[in-house]
């Protein structure tokens, strides 16, 4: 049985807010030496924004140096990402989803990320293993 | 009436956000009511961003005032549309059609 090729970008990252952007620029990078489309691309990197950014801003009661793993897998057809954290318990899918159709002055922002993850995902799943969040988003190509 | 253009550049997302709501309300509190969001410079927004221009959105029309975004790029255009606010802020293609929506 002949093995598929996997592409791997797998990083730590520090919880810091200026480190997704950076990361933002690697997952690029890599994503056009695979010839994933820009379009895509797009998408993924502010899927892993809007999950990033939640763990970061919420995920720890003090202020101490923290990291997120992020590990993106891409195969003929699929890509899949993993993000991982020690933080507090958190579900990003136990959020409502937002009101769509609200006007200005009713709109909240609230969930929002969480529906471009959605969008965005072919299948996405939250396990907590051994006092970690685990994230899975994939996306068939 | 006064008139502001913001013109942020590369990412709007959680690390710039705050900065730039501090712009958008210093616009307010000093005395504008039309402001143009000119998106020719932003390559990227994510919810964070987006949270600005619905503040900035409520805030003008709290004092009567109007908000216009225009020179999304298709990316940008595609996250407005995504989050249904597409269909309640006033997105034009170029600067001279907004300003023309606001005048």
């Amino acid at each position: 049985m002949s093995k598929q090729p996997v592409a791997i970008l797998e990083e730590a990252l520090p919880n810091d807010l200026a480190a997704i952007g950076a990361f933002a620029e690697r997952v690029e990078a890599f994503c056009a030496a695979e010839g994933v489309a820009p379009a895509i691309v797009y998408q993924l990197n502010l899927a892993i924004d809007e999950l990033a950014t939640n763990v970061i801003s919420y995920g720890w009661d003090d202020a101490g140096p923290h990291q997120l793993q992020i590990k993106l897998c891409l195969a003929p057809g699929r890509l899949t990402v993993l993000i991982e954290d020690d933080g507090r318990a958190f579900n990003p899918l136990d959020r409502p989803p937002p009101d769509l159709d609200a006007a200005i002055e009713a709109r909240a922002i609230g969930g929002l990320g969480i529906h471009f993850v959605r969008q965005f995902a072919t299948d996405f799943t939250y396990e907590r293993v051994a006092g970690r969040n685990r994230l899975t988003i994939g996306k068939r190509l | 009436m006064s008139e502001t253009i913001l013109s942020p550049a590369g990412r709007l997302d959680s690390h710039s956000a705050p900065g730039f709501e501090q712009e958008v309300l210093a616009a307010v509190a000093g005395g504008t009511t039309q402001m143009l969001i000119d998106f020719s410079k932003v390559q990227y927004i994510s919810s964070a961003g987006l949270r600005i221009v619905l503040i900035a959105a409520k805030k003008l029309k709290a004092v009567g005032g109007k908000l216009a975004l225009c020179s999304l790029n298709a990316s940008i255009a595609e996250v407005f549309k995504v989050s249904g606010f597409g269909s309640i802020l006033d997105i034009h293609p170029d600067q001279a059609s907004a300003l023309t929506a606001l005048r």
